[in-house]
């Protein structure tokens, strides 16, 4: 176990909180780096494990050689993988913050002050990092959640001790140790080393909590209480920012509410106590916590919540927000990307940005639903606390035809509103489309007027409201009034075009759509050919039929490499060094195959960046978030929210196919070839090969590649190719010909 | 030398169509989808070494050894076929000796007692074809399995026995002749590709021609027709004596 838990110990996570100015970027303007790119980015591996072993040197004689130098290529190994991953943010308006913020923290001591970096990183969960090299990762979620300057600072002064006392090096060391100690046959042993490791790991938060309160947090003048509070913020970071009631009118359209049944009675409660059991958690509970701040004395008044400006870190916190949603739809979380944007509403009212992902979410959860994989978007509601479980058992218990009625609704309405984007107009019709053709709905499915006695009651319940009663009681009278109108419970998507039959445009495409698939429908039915929504192949695992698909031009984004080796059935290890060398040289074979295969391509890697390619690196990330929104979408979706601005990017590479490639090859554990010598005296023959066999490792591998159509977001070619040998050369070449020739080769 | 029978020709027109009809869905090793190959196969064969005979003073027969080392040499051509398939076709030779059979013990033909005055020379041309399955990467590299069937001519020389006696007789001849053989084997062999055009690779096979040893006379032949018959048998066990167990290399060209 502790091993396994040593895999990940590149970074000491700290559960804790960040920020500055610029507009805020709405949809059309996401977070980019600016400035010239960090060395940090683009060195070479080698080039940062010599660098990062010289100065632990320097710095202690404390650790063994070896220990030392496998901690240094396991730890730079996955730095350099998080910070190619296109998540991490430098010079932006939030990172200038933060770098600003340890400024003034370490006003005091200009020689650390030099070695630390500070980057954000696109993600909502709340959460802080400190290398051992002195990089500073600092997550939006944890920005998005903090209240003040002052939380941020003491997140940022906790993370500074964590690098200045070399606790990661420290703590992978003191795990090497006890796991070595460990390794007898009782299970039971291990598990009290761990408990005996996490008091260990504990030890150094708190020393980070308190000497980054006394040390670097108090003298910079940040108030005592706000390091205390901040506890709070880690106490709930599992929930939204916020935690507004959801209101039904947000998402329903139309004149007719959903049944009661589809909201909510009680919502679950919040479990969080401070003095959780923290004897298998590697940070201490927050009741300790809280305890060991409030321990230390602070003479005089209690300091400030900002220093360096409010102002910015509200423009800071937005902006964190606004991101976080963005990567709430990346990660295809989708229930929670729809409460980010009601919370987005309700706090800095309605936006572009949060109508668009709205409407967005809408029509890719109603291909979950249709590819009957929702629980990969929307976990079960009861895993979920807070108000924004209201929105997971809404979604859960939303018809398919609902939903698809639901995106055609919020994307025509985004549209109305603004008319001269492009992207919207592509959903609308896409959604339209997709309402007809992946569904059975017809165009008499949806209702155009209200009948007499809904209208009635409508307005009923209306004037119930405005005859002064409580908001309460109006809202119980309106809901119940609307819904006890429907024949049954599914039927509430009939209602939800009536608003928009009046709008030409609307209508017009509603009848084009509608027309389009009944003449499909008809020639399909002519031909008497069987229509099936969902086709399903599965092509043979040893000989697939060959693709082409004539594609003369395609951009290669940073593939992705590895070497293992395989201990046992559950257990495998990265060979750091090996990988790395292996994933220079599969950019070399991936280019010279391409070339005789007669691709034309473009390739963009943060290894091949130089400080001056900023704007190759913002490609970077623009490309890198587009394809884990897309490859992470079920079958058959393939619209992604960033396409207007992947559409950009890909026109300076002039191609709109962008390719993701990469191969895993792992050396199998050492198998009984005696065994298979002894048996082949039976059948001499075999004994060549027996013997043979005594000497030859097996290795399984794996290489893939993806072909993305950035312009219809279509997964134009998947490979998965499985082959049991090394990745030597030839091997390489043979299996990235099989997939390049595929892309290149027209059709006959 | 050479029947090219209608097999040769059949086997050049599957060849040709299969290879036309797979195209697209064979890239091959970098587009390179042909391969031409020299093939050794060596393998232990009842097969002596040279001609001389070692006879005892009493006329018996001395030492001499009953296994040889059989040489095949094979000129190969490769087709990839698709992926995971390929079919191979070989041209193959190997000069041998043979006779270390009942042939060199001595006989009664008739009243007389007859010898082998030294093992029969003989040359084997052949040709194969195969089809492999590479089970562990794609065509043509890695391991793989294949099963092979062939035609050999098998040919030998004029042959000599010579009397054993105080009487005069004259030698018995048997004039130059040839025999039919129709392997079939399975196989299993490995490949690797050096700077984009070199092959190498090693292998083994196990094969069956359906040759069966001269029969037993007991010491006497019956007839001058027996004899060339034991002499086309022992012909067709010795080339495919060799046959049944070797090892290979391979060293080829992708063009």
């Amino acid at each position: 176990m502790l091993k396994k838990l040593s895999l990940s110990c590149c970074f000491l996570l700290t559960s804790f909180a960040t920020f500055s100015q610029s507009e805020l970027p709405l949809w059309e303007e996401p977070l980019k780096s600016v400035g010239e790119v960090p060395e940090d980015f683009f060195r070479n591996f080698e080039e940062r494990v010599a660098i990062e072993n010289d100065n632990i040197r320097k710095s202690s004689a404390r650790f063994e050689s070896d220990s030392q130098e496998e901690y240094v290529e396991e730890s730079e190994f996955y730095l350099n993988r998080f910070l190619a991953s296109g998540d991490i943010l430098y010079g932006d308006a939030v990172s200038q913050y933060c770098n600003e913020i340890v400024d003034l923290l370490l006003k005091d001591d200009p020689e650390l002050r030099a070695k630390i970096r500070v980057y954000t990183v696109r993600t909502p969960s709340v959460n802080a990092a400190a290398t051992n090299s002195g990089i500073l990762l600092v997550n939006h979620g944890l920005i998005a959640e903090a209240e003040n300057e002052a939380q941020l600072a003491a997140v940022l002064a906790h993370e500074i001790i964590h690098y200045r006392e070399s606790h990661s090096v420290d703590q992978y060391l003191e795990r090497e140790r006890r796991s070595e100690a460990a390794s007898g046959w009782f299970s039971d042993e291990d598990e009290e080393e761990l408990e005996n490791f996490n008091k260990y790991s504990q030890e150094h938060e708190l020393e980070a909590d308190t000497k980054g309160l006394e040390d670097y947090y108090l003298p910079a003048g940040y108030s005592h209480r706000e390091a205390e509070y901040m506890m709070d913020i880690l106490l709930y970071s599992y929930l939204p920012f916020d935690e507004i009631p959801y209101e039904k009118e947000w998402l329903e359209r139309g004149p007719v509410s959903y049944p009661m049944e589809y909201y909510l009675e009680d919502l679950k409660p919040i479990t969080a106590r401070e003095d959780f059991d923290d004897s298998e958690t590697s940070h201490p509970n927050i009741k300790k916590r809280k305890e060991a701040i409030l321990e230390r004395e602070t003479a005089g008044n209690d300091g400030a919540k900002y220093l360096i400006s409010e102002e910015r870190f509200k423009n800071a916190q937005k902006i964190a927000r606004f991101e976080s949603a963005r990567m709430y739809m990346e990660h295809k979380a989708l229930a929670s990307t729809l409460y980010q944007c009601f919370l987005l509403d309700k706090t800095y009212g309605p936006s572009a940005f949060s109508s668009y992902l709205r409407a967005v979410t809408l029509h890719q959860l109603a291909d979950y639903v249709q590819f009957n994989v929702i629980d990969k978007a929307i976990p079960h509601y009861e895993k979920v606390e807070g108000q924004s479980q209201q929105i997971y058992f809404l979604l859960r218990h939303l018809s398919y035809e609902d939903i698809r009625s639901l995106a055609v609704a919020h994307s025509y309405e985004y549209i109305k509103q603004y008319p001269n984007d492009i992207k919207g107009k592509e959903l609308f019709d896409l959604s339209m489309r997709a309402l007809f053709e992946e569904s059975y709905l017809q165009d008499d499915d949806f209702v155009r007027e209200f009948e007499a006695e809904m209208r009635e009651e409508k307005i009923d319940s209306v004037a119930e409201a405005s005859r002064g009663r409580s908001s309460k009681i109006a809202n119980i009278r309106t809901r119940r009034g609307t819904s006890n109108l429907l024949k049954d419970k599914e039927a509430a998507y009939h209602y939800n075009f009536v608003p928009y039959f009046g709008d030409s445009l609307f209508a017009e495409s509603f009848s084009k759509a509608a027309k389009e698939y009944a003449n499909e429908k008809e020639e399909d039915s002519d031909d008497n050919v069987k229509v099936t929504r969902i086709r399903v192949t599965t092509p043979s695992k040893y000989d697939k039929p060959v693709q082409a698909h004539g594609i003369d031009r395609v951009l290669f984004l940073t593939p992705v490499y590895a070497q293992t080796r395989k201990i046992d059935s559950d257990e495998e290890e990265v060979r750091y060094a090996k990988t790395e060398r292996m994933r220079q040289d599969y950019h070399k074979e991936l280019f010279k195959v391409a070339r005789v295969a007669g691709l034309e391509y473009d390739f963009l890697d943060y290894g091949s960046l130089d400080k001056r390619d900023e704007e190759k690196f913002n490609d970077l990330m623009i490309l890198r978030s587009y394809l884990y929104e897309r490859i992470k979408q079920p079958k058959g979706v393939n619209y992604v929210s960033t396409v207007d601005l992947v559409k950009d990017v890909m026109a300076k590479y002039d191609t709109k196919y962008l390719v993701f490639t990469g191969n895993k090859t792992a050396r199998m554990p050492y198998s009984l070839g005696i065994f298979t010598l002894y048996y082949s005296i039976f059948f001499p023959p075999s004994i060549p090969y027996a013997f043979g066999n005594l000497f030859v490792t097996d290795y399984e591998s794996v290489a893939f590649m993806v072909v993305i159509d950035t312009e219809t977001g279509e997964l134009v070619f998947y490979d998965e190719t499985e082959y049991s040998t090394k990745d030597s050369p030839d091997y390489l070449r043979s299996v990235l010909y099989n997939q390049l020739i595929q892309i290149k080769q027209e059709k006959s | 030398m050479i029947n090219f029978n209608r097999l040769t020709y059949l086997t050049l027109l599957l060849l040709l169509s299969l290879s036309t009809g797979f195209a697209q869905s064979a890239p091959g090793y970098l587009g390179k989808r042909d391969i031409i190959s020299y093939r050794g196969l060596i393998g232990p064969g009842f097969q002596p070494s040279g001609p001389e005979i070692d006879y005892n003073v009493d006329g018996s027969r001395g030492e001499y050894d009953l296994w040889g080392l059989f040489y095949e040499n094979q000129l190969s051509y490769e087709r990839v076929m698709s992926r995971k398939f390929s079919l191979r076709t070989s041209l193959s030779q190997q000069s041998f000796h043979f006779g270390t059979s009942i042939l060199n013990e001595g006989f009664y033909f008739g009243d007389d007692y007859y010898r082998l005055e030294s093992f029969i020379p003989g040359n084997a041309m052949g040709i194969e074809i195969a089809a492999r399955w590479y089970y562990k990467h794609f065509a043509p590299l890695g391991w793989y399995y294949e099963i092979f069937v062939g035609y050999q001519n098998v040919s030998y020389g004029e042959v000599n026995f010579e009397w054993i006696g105080s009487s005069s007789n004259p030698n018995i001849v048997i004039e130059p002749g040839s025999r039919s053989l129709f392997p079939v084997g399975f196989g299993w062999g490995y490949q690797r590709i050096f700077e984009d055009k070199y092959l190498v690779g090693f292998g083994t096979q196990i094969s069956y021609a359906f040759a069966s040893p001269p029969d037993n006379y007991f010491d006497a032949i019956p007839d001058q027709e027996s004899l060339e018959e034991s002499v086309k048998k022992a012909a067709g066990a010795g080339a495919s004596s060799g046959r049944l167990f070797p090892f290979y290399f391979t060293l080829g060209y992708l063009l």
